[in-house]
């Protein structure tokens, strides 16, 4: 298979090793049309995110190592010094990693499903520079089909792997759609605006901050498109949300008072209280209502947790449908790489058997120059046949793959084994009748 | 053609929906997104060849599948299904669709063990008004049951949320908003068809004076339950409990349901009615 990869990754690599390599778009245009010009290249394509940044090659005959290291230094700018974080692979190796890079199981979060988008455009970038060929449109076709195969079929991206993503998660195990949900966030620190983020990405749009500081409230209030509250907040606010997130710096809690516990036992739909903050900020004593759900920091960690290791799980499974598409892919070059060869054949007989008819012609009348087309088509097909399948088994076992050495097969085992069989038992057959 | 429609399509129909369980029993073991959109075709195609059945033994007896235990077992299920599927298009059912496929099985294989051919037919079951008073009927209790399952959903959900439990239950069940929206569409639902039923009875009654004894004996379970159910509804329409208690008010509910629904049923068949 003529498939190269070279690059490096956060395994390989250390953070700044990763900035040094990393591609901006028009670097990566530059270095498309450098490759799609190159002597020995017939296809490139480059893949460059924040944890990876890999070129994909479809050579004329591969390229020993180091020069592979030596035109991957020159296309990032990487000093040579830092060439040995690369990595080298080939054939089926390298097609085995793009797919794992699709399927998410080479990401840095098991799973993630950015890195689908980021192979799709990475491979937009390449048609547009015209710099793949049909080996590497298809391994990366193959690979983003791999890639939603494995999400479609195992739980690898699902659940939640961060704090703010779990209290999301967790606020959709109990409302459903977000869509409506009333939030009140008490704080407008970095992790209450990450939480009210991921929240506001799912669908709530309405919104209440309090926080100590006003003039941080209405920075985040205009973000989201919320209002501004007292602080602390009140039972009213409590009593008007669905969901509290508090995530303030507080030493002390501060959802809580009699008024709010009346609040909460007087009111009559699923209240959740997501406490963010450690110290805490809301009373353990609030989840009185069994329609009160109270979670923590600690209880989101132990959800992240629980998905990971539930992510870890399906990734054997993902693994087996890896390996079904790399077969498949293989298989599809090897009956490829043929194909010239038989295209060839088939016209090569086509013109010696037009010649041969019409030098022929006269000696025919019409109705037996058409049985004479129609002989001479047969004939031909089923050389052509016998030689095209010693072609194919040769491409899958690797041996030689000349036109000369598979006539030379089919003569020698088909045609005396197979084909002169067929011949004696019809003739044997005519004879009987 | 009578041993295709009562015995041998019956069977079949069991043998589907007994794979559409097995297939439903692997997903509540891995996650497999293509093979769950199969098995909803699926239960979309069971539902079609159901129905085509029902109609054929519908025509066939002249009356609709109530003629005997065995075959209000099999309309029970059925009714039981289409809601399910129902339910299945506004919010996704997943692992869930397992407790509904459980219930269809076990009615199919009571029904084909007390047997779905009807034999001598009593009068009493004859009649467009026992058709339209037992499918309200029916309906109204596939409805109640779907309600049960909906509030068993709910109570598992809220114990693994309040015991931080993050299973495969937390993971697939439908969230505890939709199980509730679910629970209380069902019981209103039901409980305006059985009351219905009830109130079709009572004409019914009033029609045939001759068979008032046999009707009203068969409809004190009946009554019963159309006032536990309406005690039921206001309740939840007060939310007078919480989310949780109201569902366990509905298991308990279907649970009483099921027991006067046998009474209701042993009295028709085995009672006066008989």
């Amino acid at each position: 298979m003529r498939l190269e990869l070279i690059g490096l990754n956060h395994r390989t690599a250390s953070l700044e090793i990763r900035e040094q390599a990393a591609m901006a778009p028009p670097q990566i245009d530059r270095a498309l049309r450098e490759l799609s010009g190159a002597d020995n290249l017939e296809g490139a394509a480059i893949l460059s995110t924040c944890n990876r940044t890999e070129v994909y090659l479809s050579p004329v005959e591969h390229h020993d190592e180091d020069a592979l290291r030596r035109l991957y230094c020159r296309l990032t700018g990487l000093p040579p010094a830092a060439a040995g974080a690369a990595y080298v692979l080939r054939d089926d190796d390298a097609m085995r990693h793009l797919v794992r890079v699709a399927a998410g199981l080479d990401s840095q979060l098991l799973g993630e499903v950015q890195i689908l988008g980021q192979l799709k455009e990475a491979y937009t970038r390449a048609l547009a520079a015209t710099a793949t060929n049909n080996i590497l449109n298809k391994a990366l076709l193959r690979a983003i089909e791999a890639g939603k195969d494995v999400r479609n079929r195992t739980g690898i991206s699902q659940g939640a792997v961060s704090v703010a993503s779990a209290a999301v998660q967790m606020a959709q195990r109990i409302f459903g759609s977000l869509a409506g949900r009333r939030v009140l966030l008490v704080g407008a620190g970095e992790t209450a605006r990450l939480a009210a983020n991921h929240l506001h990405g799912a669908g709530v749009a309405d919104w209440r901050i309090a926080n100590r500081t006003v003039a941080n409230a209405r920075v985040v209030a205009d973000l989201l498109g919320g209002r501004v509250t007292g602080f602390p907040p009140g039972a009213a606010d409590v009593d008007w949300a669905d969901l509290v997130i508090s995530a303030t710096g507080a030493p002390a809690p501060v959802v809580v008072g009699a008024a709010m516990l009346d609040a909460v036992r007087r009111r009559k739909r699923p209240l959740l209280l997501l406490d963010l903050a450690v110290p805490r900020d809301i009373d353990p004593a609030l989840a009185v209502h069994a329609d009160v759900y109270l979670y923590t920091v600690d209880d989101f960690e132990d959800l992240v947790a629980a998905n990971l290791e539930a992510r870890r799980k399906e990734a054997l499974r993902a693994e087996q449908i890896v390996e079904k598409h790399v077969a498949e892919f293989s298989a599809w070059y090897r009956e490829h790489r043929v194909a010239p060869t038989i295209e060839r054949l088939h016209a090569v007989l086509e013109d010696l058997r037009r010649h041969e008819v019409e030098r022929n012609q006269r000696r025919f009348s019409p109705q037996d120059h058409a049985q004479l087309e129609r002989f001479s088509q047969a004939l031909i097909r089923k050389v052509e046949g016998l030689i095209a399948a010693n072609l194919r088994q040769a491409s899958v076992q690797d041996d030689d793959l000349s036109l000369a050495s598979a006539i030379a097969r089919a003569t020698a085992r088909d045609m005396q084994d197979a084909g002169v069989q067929q011949v004696l038992e019809r003739l044997r057959q005519e004879g009987r009748h | 053609m009578d041993q295709w429609l009562y015995l041998v399509l019956p069977q079949l129909l069991l043998v589907g929906f007994g794979v559409l369980l097995g297939i439903w029993a692997i997903l509540l073991r891995r996650t497999d997104l293509g093979l769950e959109a199969v098995a909803i075709r699926f239960g979309w195609l069971a539902a079609a060849v159901l129905g085509v059945w029902m109609v054929a033994l519908a025509v066939r007896q002249r009356q609709l599948p109530i003629l005997n235990p065995g075959q209000l077992a099999f309309f029970l299920a059925a009714l039981v299904w289409f809601g399910q599927c129902y339910a299945q298009r506004w919010v996704n059912q997943r692992l869930f669709a397992v407790l509904p496929l459980l219930g269809v099985v076990g009615l199919m294989v009571l029904g084909l063990v007390s047997g779905l051919h009807p034999g001598t037919v009593t009068r009493f079951l004859v009649g467009p008004e026992v058709a339209v008073h037992a499918s309200l009927s029916l309906a109204g209790v596939a409805l109640l049951l779907g309600c049960g399952v909906f509030a068993t959903g709910h109570m598992i959900l809220h114990q693994q949320i309040r015991r931080r439990r993050f299973d495969a239950w937390f993971q697939r069940l439908p969230s505890l908003g939709d199980l509730d929206r679910l629970r209380r569409l069902t019981l209103v639902t039901g409980t305006a068809l059985v009351v219905a039923s009830v109130a079709t009875a009572m004409i019914w009654t009033s029609l045939r004076p001759g068979e008032e004894a046999t009707v009203i004996s068969h409809l004190h379970p009946m009554l019963l339950l159309a006032a536990l159910l309406v005690a039921l509804v206001v309740v939840d329409r007060r939310r007078w409990w919480s989310a949780n208690g109201l569902a366990v008010g509905c298991v308990i509910m279907c649970g009483v349901m099921v027991t006067l629904l046998c009474v209701s049923v042993i009295e028709i068949f085995q009672g006066r009615g008989a």
